[in-house]
């Protein structure tokens, strides 16, 4: 009995390895209490008050009107609308076009190399800056893609970022992704063992069958990977449809039209134009929540699609 | 005997000594927190500051506008104890109680004199008490004309002592146009959207009407027909291609379309003058530009205000408001005060800083002619409703009128929805006011 009570022997081998443990891992584990843990609590908090961004030291606890309010506000809903649709046809086309163009990178063409870089190279460039040249590009009276079209039709100005901004925000999106998405995919292409695919073609199978039933059951976990990441990143979009808005100059938010309103980008007009941080933080907590619970469900989905070459369905099984 | 211990000893004492000197003196020696950016307020003006207030040691907490510091120390309750903030800012702050009144410290002051303010210092004057200062302003109202693009439509260029009316300006503007099929190659008029609210205010003040309810607990849209009038107006001009809009928007913001020769007239304040001075010769406003009235609505008297300045106030908790207040002194009419106002980039706050702008240049010395014409009308600071953000309304009339230019909404509609979104924005002003 009394041994059971006694204090472990700090001697040991295993509480010495322990106490390095929790010596290596503390200075991540402080910053992650108090740069992450403790300031997503406080947002958490003010999501429940009605805080304007300067009333800290009068702050009213507004329960879970925040919350309600979102239900009920067209403005959140019609952005919820506009973020499905953004999302369905952005995640798709992108890894669609991503693993078509690695698929092309793997097999021997000339100047492979080159066009890998090519096909990066957008994916490395900052944000911003590719933006800009978007809009340039795309800018309804003095740009240069209306200035083609304007040679071959004169007088013709289309208004790609105000008539089809999200047509033209998620051309943007996919010229910016798909230099990672392809990387990605070409490791994932690399991995599949060249002898299934060798052996298949001795089999006498033609090259569909040889992608639909060895490589694409093979890629399935990139593909999660790439699946997950991409509904993520489309259902949190922002900074890319603020930018790409017409003469969003120092005024970002204001002039994004209607169809690139996204879910984000309402959460930030409420926090930042109209001063409703409570009101922005409870959306954003709101979209928290959906992401993890869309990332669960791709997870939990994935036991029926995803294919781990050592014949287990699920890689804990 | 000197012996090298009692040497050493002695030099050990006399650094002792020093340091505990200076010391003492860095001790003595006050910190003011200040948040300005460095555009406005250099390491070098800090520096010259310093030599001149040996006692004051200045930080500045930011190198570029960033409203997130500002915002972290007023949660913390650091509150810094200079502040740079806009007139729409201010009755946020002063409801809060962030901002120091400065009405004993300016009755006192040697430098700054109430009877040598300009009018637009008023914006920073809330019931009777000082909260700050505008460390420059303009009269935003004005407008700039390209003379060559009116040359080119044999247009002769408007009086610069006479006022167009809004009829006028939109007249000349249509006819200054120029479209070619879808594309619009140039805009009549430019003005920025954000600041609509602005721009309706003074077209109802000067018909003795009003934008909002007394104690600002609504915006009047829907029942008042000048304010209808004059929001009808700018959605004509936007429908009919002359000035931008959400569906024909424009490469850039006014000023640089202006100076592109995008357009012919744009709406900006005395500042904009030094902007084109520093155009190169071959630019399409080189020598080509002149700077006019204000327009007028008509009635009782014609307004050329400031839309809302910039300024600097002090923190209400700040530890040292009397070395704070010094540097807000200089700042405002010390050598930095006189400097900005020799620069041209803006209106100086004092009356007796006025001669300092520059007027080197035939078109220097016209706009110095006309800040002088437009100062000469009634003072009039535009109404700031403390419950919202002016750039709301700029921002909802912006979504609305998309709506309505594509056909979804009717103009009555569009009017319905911002009345309501605003009072939806000043409801939620009134319910987190104290």
């Amino acid at each position: 009995m009394l041994r059971i009570i006694a204090f472990p022997n700090w001697q040991s081998r295993s509480a010495r390895e322990a106490r390095w443990f929790y010596v290596f891992v503390a200075p991540w584990l402080v910053g992650f209490i108090f740069l992450t843990v403790i300031p997503l609590a406080f947002g958490l908090y003010l999501s429940l008050t009605n805080y304007n961004g300067v009333n800290i030291n009068d702050l009213k606890f507004v329960g879970m009107a925040n919350y309600e309010r979102a239900f009920s506000d067209s403005n959140v809903l019609n952005s919820i609308q506009r973020t499905l649709y953004y999302t369905l046809i952005s995640v798709p086309t992108g890894i669609a076009v991503s693993l078509l163009i690695a698929f092309w990178m793997t097999l021997d063409i000339p100047f492979k190399g080159l066009f890998r870089v090519i096909f990066y190279i957008p994916y490395i460039i900052p944000l911003v800056a590719t933006t800009w040249i978007w809009k340039l590009l795309f800018e309804k009276n003095f740009g240069l893609v209306n200035g083609v079209v304007s040679a071959f039709s004169p007088g013709t100005a289309l208004g790609w970022l105000i008539d089809y901004p999200t047509e033209t925000l998620t051309l943007l999106v996919l010229w910016l992704g798909t230099g990672g998405g392809m990387i990605i995919f070409i490791a994932g292409l690399q991995g599949i063992p060249k002898d299934l695919l060798e052996a298949a073609r001795v089999d006498g199978t033609n090259p569909w069958q040889q992608f639909s039933k060895i490589t694409l059951p093979l890629l399935t976990p990139v593909l999660l990977f790439q699946l997950l990441l991409g509904f993520i990143r489309a259902l949190q979009i922002m900074i890319e449809p603020m930018l790409l808005s017409p003469s969003a100059n120092g005024t970002l938010g204001v002039a994004v039209p209607a169809a690139n309103r996204f879910f984000m980008v309402t959460a930030y007009r409420e926090m930042f134009s109209f001063n409703r941080f409570g009101y922005g933080s409870a959306l954003i907590w709101l979209m928290f929540g959906t992401s993890v619970l869309l990332a669960l469900g791709i997870l939990w989905s994935s036991r029926w699609w995803v294919f781990y070459d050592d014949n287990r369905i699920f890689p804990t099984d | 005997m000197v012996t090298r211990q009692r040497v050493v000893s002695v030099f050990a004492i006399l650094v002792l000594a020093l340091l505990t000197v200076l010391s003492l003196q860095a001790q003595e020696k006050v910190q003011l927190d200040i948040y300005i950016p460095a555009n406005e307020l250099s390491d070098a003006d800090i520096a010259l500051f310093e030599e001149q207030n040996p006692d004051i040691d200045v930080v500045r907490l930011i190198e570029t506008l960033d409203p997130t510091v500002l915002n972290s120390r007023l949660a913390a309750g650091d509150t810094p104890d200079i502040i740079r903030l806009s007139a729409f800012q201010l009755p946020l702050f002063v409801e809060q109680g962030i901002l120091l009144d400065l009405t004993p410290l300016l009755t006192t002051s040697e430098v700054l004199k109430t009877d040598d303010f300009t009018a637009a210092v008023d914006y920073f004057l809330v019931d009777g008490v000082y909260y700050g200062l505008p460390k420059d302003w303009s009269p935003d109202f004005s407008l700039f004309v390209n003379t060559a693009i009116l040359e080119e439509a044999n247009l002769t260029a408007p009086s610069a002592e006479e006022p167009l009316s809004y009829a006028e300006l939109a007249e000349l503007a249509t006819q200054l146009t120029v479209v070619e099929g879808d594309r619009t190659v140039r805009f009549g008029l430019m003005y920025d959207h954000l600041f609509i609210e602005r721009f309706i205010q003074v077209i109802l003040a000067e018909q003795g009407a009003t934008l909002y309810n007394e104690d600002f607990s609504a915006i009047n849209l829907v029942n008042n027909e000048p304010a209808r009038a004059a929001l009808r107006y700018f959605y004509d001009l936007a429908a009919a291609g002359v000035t931008p809009s959400p569906i024909n928007p424009p490469a850039s913001w006014p000023g640089e379309v202006f100076m592109g020769g995008g357009t012919g007239i744009v709406v900006y304040g005395y500042w904009f003058g030094n902007m084109i001075s520093g155009a190169e010769e071959g630019s399409a406003v080189y020598e080509s530009v002149a700077m006019l009235p204000s327009a007028t609505w008509g009635g009782e008297a014609r307004f050329n205000p400031t839309w809302g300045p910039t300024g600097i106030a002090i923190g209400a908790t700040s530890a040292h408001p009397e070395e704070a207040f010094r540097f807000f002194e200089w700042f405002i009419a010390g050598d930095l005060g006189q400097a900005r106002a020799a620069s041209g980039w803006g209106v100086p706050p004092l009356k007796s800083l006025l001669p300092l702008l520059p007027r080197e240049t035939d078109f220097q010395q016209a706009n110095f002619t006309q800040v002088e014409q437009e100062m000469a009308l009634p003072g009039f600071v535009i109404p700031v409703n403390p419950y919202y953000n002016a750039e709301v309304f700029g921002e909802l009339w912006w979504s609305y009128l998309e709506q309505a230019l594509r056909g979804t909404i009717t103009f009555d509609e569009l009017v319905e929805s911002l009345e309501a979104d605003v009072n939806a924005t000043i409801q939620d002003g009134l319910l987190n006011a104290s």
